[in-house]
């Protein structure tokens, strides 16, 4: 197994090995890390002047727990215990890395983003995209050629 | 622009040549009228300081949504010449405050990688960036960001001085105004190879292995160092 904290991207493929050696449930809670999660409630106009520039989203507040990713779904735990959610990786239409934090956009939902506290947001970002890649291989909906502004296959 | 833009520059032009040996050509390539893209690659936070403070004319940046969320940075920001940008959808807003500015004769910069490098080498260009650059039918000109990687990482918290910078203004390439849209799709290709081969030249960086992947048959300039 690889050393916990490790920065190196690690391809699903490679955590499906571990699957095979080490079984389902050991391999997959080496992959979940401690969040704060928040998600969009809406956009504000950005203006300058009388002009509108564009727009930004305006987030609600952060909810700390853990986030964990197995081959179906990306799933969140806060610490409070109520409220525990599930994006299925199907239903995600986009993703990005924007500092610390990973964030994606699940179809019909707000933008959700997700501060890393302790992990790597580049190892975060290669499991995500490496999950959500696989599944578009196995369904044969194609190779992805970028996550966003949404997820599109070549 | 802003008077704030102005008073900004000086500082910064400051603070980039005290955490790094920098080096700015090409300033020259900027055309003294008129409306123009800036194409640079993205190595660091603070190359949209070191594209701004150093390009001779006032440039509007394309910056992520998100950096707008808190009141204080969203009232600097509109002040600086950013525009917003929502990355994780396509934001048809964004394309028509970029096509308003260029329209008003002014500058705009765009980073075509849409986030920074992780490693240093050239990331694929996001499609919406090399699209819109088709249609503005302005000037595009490459700069190259060589060594801002070294000094501020992605992955680090704070700048490391003592790193050697350049900051490099490429020569224009102007595809004139297109305005049928199968045309500029057929384009895509073309820009999006002669914008690596430049970026590459420019900022002296290798292409990243998705990107070679994902522009096919793109040579990878021989100028571009290797990674560490």
């Amino acid at each position: 197994m690889r050393g916990r904290g490790s920065d190196r991207v690690v391809p699903v493929g490679e955590l499906m090995a571990d699957v095979d050696q080490w079984g389902r449930e050991v391999a997959l809670a080496e992959h979940h890390a401690s969040v704060l999660l928040r998600t969009a409630s809406g956009q504000d106009p950005i203006r300058h002047r009388t002009r509108l520039l564009g727009f930004a989203e305006r987030f609600g507040p952060p909810e700390a727990g853990i986030i964990r990713i197995d081959d179906e779904a990306l799933s969140f735990l806060p610490d409070s215990g109520d409220g525990h959610r599930s994006w299925r990786l199907e239903e995600i239409r986009s993703v990005q890395a924007s500092s610390s934090s990973i964030q994606f956009c699940p179809v019909d939902h707000a933008l959700v983003s997700l501060k890393l506290l302790e992990a790597s947001t580049r190892l975060w970002e290669g499991l995500i995209c490496g999950a959500i890649e696989e599944l578009w291989r196995s369904r044969g909906w194609g190779e992805i050629a970028e996550f966003q502004p949404r997820i599109r296959a070549l | 622009m802003h008077p704030i833009y102005g008073a900004i520059c000086p500082p910064a032009r400051w603070f980039l040549r005290a955490v790094s040996s920098l080096e700015v050509h090409g300033v020259e390539h900027i055309p003294s009228s008129g409306p123009f893209l800036l194409l640079p690659n993205h190595q660091s936070a603070l190359d949209p300081f070191l594209v701004q403070s150093f390009c001779p004319r006032p440039v509007h940046s394309m910056t992520k949504s998100t950096q707008f969320a808190s009141p204080p940075h969203r009232w600097l920001l509109s002040r600086v010449g950013a525009f917003p940008v929502r990355r994780y959808q396509v934001d048809p807003q964004a394309v028509r405050t970029a096509l308003r500015i260029l329209d008003a004769g002014e500058g705009v910069c765009i980073y075509p990688e849409g986030e920074r490098s992780w490693d240093g080498a050239l990331q694929p260009f996001r499609r919406g960036a090399v699209r819109l650059a088709l249609r503005a039918g302005v000037p595009l000109i490459p700069v190259g960001i060589h060594g801002m990687f070294d000094v501020w990482p992605r992955w680090l918290s704070r700048p490391r001085p003592g790193a050697r910078a350049h900051l490099r203004f490429g020569e224009a390439f102007n595809y004139g105004e297109i305005r049928d849209r199968r045309r500029r799709e057929a384009l895509l290709p073309e820009l999006e190879s002669r914008l690596a081969v430049a970026l590459q030249d420019l900022a002296q960086v290798p292409l990243s292995e998705t990107a070679r992947r994902r522009l096919g048959g793109i040579q990878e300039s021989e100028s571009a160092r290797p990674l560490p």
